[in-house]
């Protein structure tokens, strides 16, 4: 009888210790921890990612989802007409997930690792 | 929903430096005793990554900006110019010494001119990238919501409402097109010389002061409205409706940007319209400067058809002879773009079918503000003989298209492509033009000339434009044009006193307001 509880225990302790790291794993889609820095941060790395000079991210970006998408703006000349009326470019979409302790950014169909930046899970959208 | 999410979409600044390559070689010294990179040679351009961000005067901060000189920059312009300039053929390679960083930029053009005399290249030009980056307000305007033109900018000003968009403070408050400008916080608009009240009003920077404007409405009465700043988020496609004519169902709407917006709500009129049965279909073009050319596609095949247009090219982006194949900008394949029968992932979802008319007709209601990307969609339906007609001006004339570029604070626009349709035609650097006889070269269209008019709403079947083009549907008649019509007198100098406020004179005076740019001056201007 023990020894019944004594192998119960450890089979469900190996079965949780192999769940929780099952789950650290997982690439969970996530949003983006509140903070400057963090924001300020994600335009820099997504600016190296995307080989931009510089990148602009809304202040609410990946605060309630985990994607955005980015595209150049249009701009307009004194005449009121937008310059680069011709745009062949579509916008970027950029999703956030978070695997284990890091974040990750997935643009096309490629991860890349974010450094330096906090982010966290969210349920699946 | 809509607007949540767009505030999903974010900018991705368009400097495209990266692109350009380079930066990685050391300054070149002008004192070797060899050719230095930096010496002028007539015919000889090295690659422009050579020079690229060797400045003068390098920024400090997070810039990728080296110390160079006025002559590296001067000699970058130089050959990224001769690279990717769609007519590099037709630019004479000046000695660049004498010439300031500017200067040598603005004369690396061609001087040759449209078949009416204009110059071939209108669209060459710089800004300071600061600058550049400011007017892109985040992609989100700062403003009222209500589209503003300006008749006359300086005195007696004249300004009208042209539409406003749709939970704005604008419409909230009840403006209306046809809505003329009176005062702003009591100072005359058309007379103050308070510049900095009307442009601090009309192009608002901050969102932490209300104005009250004092408008005239088209019946003549006065009313005054308190409105504070506030950001502005566009609905491009509006006033969705079938006209029932004795001939038929019209459907209409009118589509004032190709912006991401609109993806979604293209599909959302053309399925309306679909629905209830129509069997012509009038878009109204007449404020669509353009934007993302995918939509003119998708809006192209929703008029059109499968039919009409597989295995169609809707357009073809050609660069300069260097660069058959492969876009030099991006680095990738140039491929026709065909028509877009489904959703590409701009509001909609990627791959979304698209519903369709299979229409063989459509008319377009343009007017000089009809540019790029709308533009397109006149020249790709046509293209694959889809039968345009066209009410209203002559379109702006930009079969163009560039990609900014970034170098030492500066950010430089030069022509790098041409659209062709599938007929391999795009040449309408002049516009546009419709005609009751049109003659067959490619620029003049059926149709008629109709001044814009501010008397009536948009999609009132009594709106001249559209009125007009009701009409010409079933008797091919336009309406006599006013004498005070801009493009009939071209170059003769309007009577202001002959001026109505339904009448909208085309020439370069009349400026459309975008809440960005301060343009109230006191005097003319041009």
């Amino acid at each position: 009888m023990k020894l019944n509880i004594t192998l119960i225990v450890i089979i469900s302790v190996v079965c949780l210790s192999s769940c929780l790291l099952a789950q650290e794993d997982k690439i969970a889609p996530a949003v983006l921890e509140h903070d400057q820095q963090n924001h300020d941060q994600l335009e820099i790395q997504l600016a190296k990612l995307l080989k931009r000079s510089e990148v602009k991210v809304n202040p609410d970006a990946f605060t309630s989802t985990n994607r955005i998408k980015l595209s150049r703006p249009f701009f307009r000349n004194e005449n009121g007409q937008i310059i680069d009326g011709r745009s062949t470019e579509l916008p970027i979409e950029v999703h956030l997930y978070k695997k284990g302790e890091k974040c990750l950014v997935k643009i096309e169909e490629s991860f890349y690792p974010l450094s330096n930046i906090l982010c966290k899970a969210i349920p699946p959208q | 929903m809509k607007l949540c999410h767009f505030s999903l979409i974010s900018i991705l600044t368009l400097s495209v430096s990266a692109c350009g390559g380079g930066g990685s070689s050391e300054p070149q010294s002008e004192s070797n005793n060899e050719t230095s990179p930096l010496t002028w040679q007539l015919g000889q351009f090295l690659a422009a990554s050579t020079f690229k961000d060797y400045c003068a005067k390098p920024r400090t901060g997070n810039f990728p900006d080296k110390q160079g000189t006025e002559q590296h920059e001067k000699m970058w312009l130089r050959s990224w110019n001769d690279n990717t300039y769609l007519w590099y053929k037709e630019v004479t390679d000046k000695n660049p010494a004498p010439f300031s960083v500017k200067d040598y930029f603005a004369q690396l053009k061609t001087t040759a001119q449209t078949p009416s005399g204009n110059p071939k290249d209108n669209f060459h030009f710089s800004r300071s990238t600061e600058e550049w980056k400011r007017l892109s307000q985040g992609g989100v305007s700062l403003g009222y919501g209500a589209e503003i033109t300006l008749i006359r900018r300086s005195p007696p000003r004249k300004a009208v409402v042209a539409f406003t968009e749709p939970n704005t403070p604008a419409s909230n408050k009840g403006l209306a097109r046809g809505d003329e400008i009176v005062a702003i916080n009591g100072a005359d608009f058309a007379t103050s010389n308070d510049l900095n009240l009307l442009n601090s009003a009309l192009f608002p920077s901050k969102d932490d002061t209300e104005y009250n404007f004092t408008l005239r409405r088209v019946n003549g009465s006065e009313y005054t409205v308190t409105m504070t700043p506030t950001q502005i988020t566009s609905a491009p496609v509006q006033n969705v409706k079938t006209i029932e004519t004795d001939s038929g169902k019209v459907g209409y709407f009118t589509f004032n940007g190709h912006i991401q917006p609109a993806e979604s709500q293209l599909k959302s009129a053309i399925d309306q319209l679909a629905n209830e049965n129509v069997s012509d279909l009038v878009v109204d073009l007449r404020y669509n400067g353009g934007g993302f050319l995918i939509l003119a596609s998708q809006l192209a095949y929703m008029v059109a058809g499968s039919e009409n247009t597989q295995n169609k090219t809707f357009e073809l982006n050609e660069f300069n002879d260097k660069h058959p194949t492969v876009n030099p900008v991006t680095g990738e394949p140039i491929r026709p773009l065909g028509f877009a029968n489904t959703g590409v992932g701009l509001t909609l979802d990627r791959g979304t079918p698209l519903p369709s008319l299979n229409l063989n007709r459509v008319f377009v209601l343009t007017t000089d503000s009809t540019c790029s990307a709308s533009e397109a969609f006149i020249n790709g339906l046509r293209g694959i003989d889809i039968e345009v007609v066209q009410i209203g001006g002559k379109t702006c004339g930009k079969p163009y298209g560039f990609y900014a570029q970034d170098n030492c604070g500066e950010t430089y626009f030069t022509i790098q492509f041409k659209g062709s349709n599938h007929k391999g035609f795009g040449d309408y650097s002049d516009g546009f033009e419709p005609s009751q006889s049109p003659v067959q070269n490619g620029t003049q269209i059926a149709g008629c000339l109709v001044d814009d008019d501010y008397s009536h709403a948009l999609g009132d079947k009594n709106e001249a434009m559209l009125k007009a083009a009701l009409n010409y549907r079933t008797d091919k008649l336009c309406p006599s044009l006013p004498s005070s019509f801009g493009y009939a007198n071209q170059g003769i100098q309007l009577d202001e006193s002959d001026e109505k406020l339904a009448v909208k004179n085309p020439n370069k005076d009349f400026l459309k307001l975008v809440l960005q740019n301060k343009i109230i001056t006191t005097s003319m201007a041009n």
